[in-house]
């Protein structure tokens, strides 16, 4: 199978490129793409990509696998491939490439700052914890799962036009993990930061988001949520 | 003051635009099924009787409604256009002021020829 990988190390470089690799699949089981990269990387110790637990818990091998984003670590190397015969390695689309498939997420984490993705609840606290009942715990569900891997926000034109401003699908995920909290007091004040007409309006419904998303959660579902509670306000 | 009123309504700027939008499309598909249905339910319209039924007030009224629709629904469409593809360099900044400019011009020209022709000043 040839591997084509997306080279590019701003300091030396003048331009990206993509260098290819032979890779011999094994014909008895099917590979994960973090696989075939450590394997090439025994070859070629200068390719650059984050990966950490490799079981799609920790979300630092998010990378665009031929044209679909995903994690390196839970995407299977049959589902990319098919029959083109081709595994095409690229970082993470709109986001600045630090060396190869390493991007600079800065500009993610601003906007997931923006929401303030905590607890505002300025009671006492119990002794134990905030208790919930169990119908307001499962409104949490599809939502506190988000490992913030930015394949969601990443695949998402919105946020390529304007990353300064566009919350993006992964933190207005988490801005409605907040909003839907029972035991969150601030959410009149969430919600008057979310009117403009960019963070939460730029969204456009194409539901790129969902289809990225490694943990099948459904941001776009999130944000009608969140458009129906400004509209309600 | 002024800027506080231009704060709060930047900051609900979004809420507004996607409500108005959606009325205006509203106001849009009920004219264009209305004006379908004028034409179907009477399909042999002579000169009198069309100009009967664009004189009548409520086709007036409903006709000028939906060309401050068409402008509002435009106006909406084409600034979230703007602010998607042309931003970053000076240069694509200041092409989005002449393509404000420009969607303004037609815009305006639109509502004040399909004003007066409907209202009978042309």
């Amino acid at each position: 199978m040839l591997v084509s990988i997306y080279r590019y190390v701003p300091e030396q470089d003048e331009a990206p490129r993509m260098q290819d690799y032979e890779f011999a699949l094994p014909a008895e089981r099917d590979l994960m793409v973090l696989d075939v990269l450590e394997q090439l990387r025994v070859e070629d110790p200068s390719i650059s990509y984050r990966r950490s637990c490799r079981e799609g818990v920790c979300g630092s091998d998010g990378m665009n696998m031929n044209g679909r984003n995903g994690l390196a670590c839970k995407t299977t190397v049959s589902s990319v491939v098919r029959k083109s015969g081709k595994l095409v390695l690229r970082p993470l689309p709109g986001l600045p490439v630090i060396r190869d498939l390493v991007v600079d997420m800065s500009q993610f984490y601003a906007q997931y700052e923006k929401v303030d993705p905590y607890l505002i609840n300025d009671d006492e606290p119990p002794q134990q914890e905030r208790l919930q009942s169990i119908e307001d715990r499962e409104k949490l569900d599809g939502l506190y799962e988000c490992i913030l891997c930015a394949c969601c926000s990443t695949s998402c034109p919105s946020f390529w036009w304007n990353p300064e401003k566009f919350i993006g699908p992964a933190g207005l995920l988490q801005a409605y993990r907040f909003l839907a909290d029972s035991r969150d007091q601030a959410t009149e004040e969430r919600l008057e930061k979310l009117g403009d007409a960019y963070s939460v309006f730029r969204c456009r419904t194409i539901m790129n988001c969902v289809d990225a998303c490694p943990k099948e959660l459904n941001p776009t579902r999130a944000i009608g949520k969140i458009r129906a509670m400004l509209l309600d306000g | 003051m002024v800027s506080t009123v231009s704060n709060r309504l930047a900051a609900k700027r979004g809420l507004i635009d996607f409500i108005l939008q959606r009325l205006t499309a509203v106001v849009l598909g009920i004219y264009v099924i209305h004006l379908t249905l004028v034409f179907a339910l009477n399909g042999d319209m002579d000169y009198t009787a069309w100009r009967s039924y664009f004189n009548s007030g409520y086709s007036l009224l409903l006709a000028s409604l939906t060309i401050v629709c068409v402008v509002l629904h435009g106006w909406i469409g084409m600034w979230t256009i703007g602010t998607d593809y042309l931003i970053g360099s000076p240069i694509k900044r200041a092409a989005r002021v002449i393509y404000q400019l420009i969607v303004v011009f037609i815009l305006a020209a639109y509502l004040v020829f399909s004003m007066m022709l409907i209202w009978g000043y042309l």
